[in-house]
């Protein structure tokens, strides 16, 4: 073994330098950027767009509404503003974020567009222990003014309060004592025409903003801070203008939840996004004819993007000069370039360890990338189809008699010609993953044709068999090597990883050993025959 | 461990024969020497190297029909592409009266023949595909002393060359499963040659141990090849004219002409081994400590002689040593 080593002292060296070159930036992109090792791609992304559309009149019109923003339970992670006529101005104000766009004098159809990123997670509110408030401050105690638009406090409701919340002792057990009452004891009705509050006590049917209304009055009334929120439920493909709204009641310098539609205490919603506080309506605008509508739909970034839009703020070169700063479709793009060299190491190892014959070097990295998009049973159905329906049309060929350079031509075309009208009758019969036959590799896949039917003609289908299904076999291999999610994200977030294939490549290039396919072809003297 | 056996037993594998025979010795440059059976051709007569004779050379598609005429003046004939590998590509022609006959009796017509030849020169059976020459050569003839050992085509003698020393070498006997062909893994019979004395041991048949021909059943082992050290003489000097420092030469006896190189090999297998049950990287090693650059050309035939003695006494020593270790 030492001789081993120190006969290939410089390739030792060499494979040593490019794994440092893969471990130095990786470490420090792990230790001091803190970036993830592992991918997860998150259940909990959700890409959410709201699209305002009115026809201007020409005048300085304004509009504004509200902002989703970070806080418990949601993650604002990438915001995006679009529109051509209109500049916007966003404030804070007493915990809302709010935007107002102003337009130039422009006349005609308007589009506004606003897009975030947003990470959602469970949030789980504890009840605070019971205790004595503090002095509430002004900010708190604006949420114990009664509506005066409501008849106020009348003798009938304050005694009905009075009966409802006999022997609780604490403001949590009051606002509970209430919660109880509405959803259990009053029916939710669709239609109400009365529009008092005291009528739905009395006849126990209420609409659902009614409900709310009642909720926080009751809890006003009974001196606990109580305020509306509103959001919007996010599932996925959701086009719809549908705002959802709870209560949030204050005790011991918290918020909690509390929603009497989706009869939640203390708990939010799955999947809420969170817009805004109060009682004004989501958009204000004096234009007339105004729309929008909102999609949400579920955005399956990895791990790894999110961080790094998390994180590209922050403006460290690192980030900056990553891969994550190309343009989306580009990333896609690397994302597979990057696998390419992973596979071929997957080839070094079945060819140089083991000792399987495959048609060319990279012919089933080629094909294991190709079955990306088929999947693997339609991508080995496919591949088979059109390898054999190539050898049929070369086999015919070969009766004509034709020179090496225009049949390798006329198989390139059938070759097109198959995969167009795989594509098409895909489209047709329904089946997408048949259209993805158009990306199986066609210049390689002449070749293998030619030479399958060479190998075929001079030594054999037995050894054509054994090459074809070695080279299937290291594709399969590689395609599950490649699937791996976790792999692709960590060479594209470690692309340095390359290096370390140089150095495990280099080794490999060095392995003198023997392969495992020599078992069999030195058996006779593994058995001992020849003592 | 069978890892450990085969390295006990001094088997060269693939990987290595690469990585520090081929790869070290053999200068890139060098390699059409071997690959081009043209170059290799008109080297060995620059040499005084008997090689068949070149009865014609096709190099454009419009030189096709020539084949023809070479065929008026010689009835026997090979046709083989210059730069095939593995002894790809060669028909062996016989004319006949409806055009062509090949050893197994198949009939070719001449029609059939021209687009043998332009599928050759578009480099059908090239190593990389590129374009090639078609050689039409002098067919040879078995020798007697084989007669009774070849099906349908002729023997030949592979001499592994390391650094101008003859280490190992083999007869290919072609069987009536090769098709006439001298290849193992076709199915062709590997038989070892003792290199001292020229006199066949044992032969391989698809890694079986065999002692006589499967389609003759006349015995293989203890044939004296005839014109051995001629035989050596040829490989050792193949190895000075191409300056390939480890390479396989395919020696052929003709009837009457003696031994010929037909090819060089760069990459030679690795099946001789087998043949020879025994391995090949004691006896490159055993050159690498005792070769020096004062040695001429006999005393390397020497050298490789008492080395292949020596490692055969010493591998059945292992051998017996390994066997006797498993079973204490």
């Amino acid at each position: 073994m030492k001789s081993v080593f120190k006969r290939n002292r410089i390739h030792l060296i060499i494979a040593l330098f490019f794994l440092l070159l893969f471990l130095v930036p990786a470490a420090y992109k792990i230790f001091v950027l803190k970036y993830p090792v592992i991918s997860r791609s998150s259940e909990n992304l959700w890409a959410f767009e709201l699209k305002i559309n009115f026809r201007s009149s020409g005048k300085k019109d304004t509009l504004r509404h509200f902002l989703p923003k970070s806080e418990k339970g949601q993650t604002v992670l990438n915001e995006n503003f679009v529109s051509e006529h209109f500049y916007f101005v966003i404030e804070r104000e007493e915990g809302n974020i709010g935007i107002t766009w102003k337009g130039d004098e422009h006349k005609g159809d308007m589009q506004l567009y606003y897009r975030a990123t947003i990470e959602t997670e469970p949030a789980a509110f504890s009840l605070p222990p019971r205790g004595e408030e503090k002095k509430y401050s002004a900010y708190i105690f604006q949420y114990l003014f009664l509506d005066e638009g409501m008849e106020s406090v009348n003798v009938e409701l304050s005694e009905f309060l009075g009966n409802l919340l006999q022997g609780t002792d604490s403001k949590l057990e009051r606002a509970r004592r209430i919660y109880t009452f509405l959803t259990r004891d009053v029916a939710t009705v669709p239609l109400d025409k009365g529009s008092s509050l005291t009528t739905p006590i009395q006849r126990r049917q209420a609409t659902i903003s009614q409900k709310n209304k009642l909720f926080i009055h009751l809890c006003r009334l009974s001196d606990i801070p109580t305020r509306s929120v509103h959001g919007i439920l996010l599932e996925e493909g959701i086009r719809q203008r549908n705002i959802h709204t709870w209560a949030e009641v204050y005790f011991q310098g918290m918020w909690i939840p509390i929603d009497i539609e989706k009869e939640l205490f203390a708990r939010l919603p799955d999947n809420i996004l969170i817009l805004y506080r109060g009682d004004d309506p989501f958009m204000t605008s004096a234009i007339k004819g105004i729309e929008y509508s909102y999609t949400v739909s579920r955005d399956r970034q990895s791990s790894f993007a999110q961080f790094y839009e998390s994180t590209a703020r922050l403006g460290s070169k690192f980030h900056e000069w990553s891969l994550f700063s190309l343009p989306v479709e580009t990333q896609q793009v690397f994302r597979l370039i990057l696998m390419i060299p992973l596979g071929a190491v997957v080839v070094s190892i079945f060819r140089n360890l083991i000792g399987i014959n495959t048609f060319g070097t990279f012919m089933p990295v080629l094909i294991a990338l190709a079955f990306r998009n088929t999947r693997l049973g339609w991508g080995l159905l496919l591949f088979s189809m059109v390898i054999i329906l190539g050898l049929a049309s070369r086999w015919y060929m070969d009766r004509l008699k034709l020179l090496l350079v225009p049949r390798l031509s006329i198989i390139v075309t059938v070759l097109v010609i198959i995969l167009a009208v795989g594509s098409i009758i895909g489209q047709h019969v329904g089946v997408y993953r048949i259209m993805a036959v158009a990306l199986f590799p066609m210049v390689i896949m002449t070749m293998t044709i030619e030479r399958l039917s060479l190998l075929l003609m001079e030594r054999g289908w037995q050894e054509a068999l054994k090459v074809s299904m070695g080279t299937l076999a290291v594709a399969v291999f590689s395609f599950f090597v490649l699937s791996i999610h976790q792999i692709q994200e960590f060479f594209f977030a470690f692309p340095e990883t390359l290096f370390a294939l140089i150095a495990v490549q280099v080794l490999l290039g060095r392995y003198t050993g023997y392969r495992l396919t020599e078992y069999f072809r030195f058996a006779s003297f593994i058995n001992g025959k020849s003592s | 461990m069978w890892f450990k056996r085969l390295a006990s037993l001094g088997i060269l594998g693939i990987n290595q024969r690469n990585a520090n025979y081929t790869l070290l010795a053999n200068p890139r440059k060098n390699y059409p020497l071997a690959d081009d059976k043209l170059l290799t051709k008109e080297l060995a007569i620059l040499n005084g190297i008997n090689v068949p004779e070149l009865y014609g050379l096709i190099r454009h598609h419009h030189e096709l029909s020539t084949v023809l005429a070479i065929a008026d003046k010689h009835p026997h004939f090979v046709v083989k592409p210059s730069m095939g590998s593995e002894g790809e590509g060669i028909l062996v022609l016989t004319v006949c009266d409806s055009g062509f006959e090949r050893p197994n009796g198949q009939i070719i017509s001449s029609e059939d023949l021209m687009h043998y030849l332009s599928g050759i020169l578009s480099g059908l059976h090239s190593l990389g595909g590129q374009d090639d020459k078609a050689l039409v050569e002098y067919k040879v003839e078995v020798a007697p002393v084989f007669e009774h050992v070849a099906y349908r085509g002729v023997p030949d003698v592979r001499i592994i060359v390391y650094r101008g020393v003859p280490v190992m070498s083999m007869m290919r006997l072609p069987t009536r499963e090769s098709n006439g062909k001298a290849n193992l893994h076709q199915g062709a019979i590997g038989v070892g040659i003792d290199l001292t004395r020229g006199v066949s041991t044992h032969g391989v048949h698809h890694n079986r141990i065999i002692t006589a021909h499967p389609d003759t059943n006349q015995p293989i082992h203890g044939i004296t090849i005839p014109y051995w050290h001629t035989m050596l003489d040829i490989a050792a000097r193949c190895h000075d004219m191409t300056k390939l420092g480890y390479l396989g030469v395919d020696v052929v006896i003709d009837k009457t002409l003696g031994p010929m190189i037909l090819e060089i090999n760069a990459r030679p297998g690795l099946s001789i081994q087998v043949a020879n049950q025994a391995g090949l990287s004691f006896r490159l090693e055993a050159v690498d400590r005792n070769l020096r650059h004062t040695l001429t050309l006999d005393e390397r035939i020497r050298l490789g002689q008492e080395i292949a003695d020596q490692c055969t006494h010493t591998a059945i020593e292992a051998c017996r040593q390994t066997t006797q270790a498993a079973r204490p």
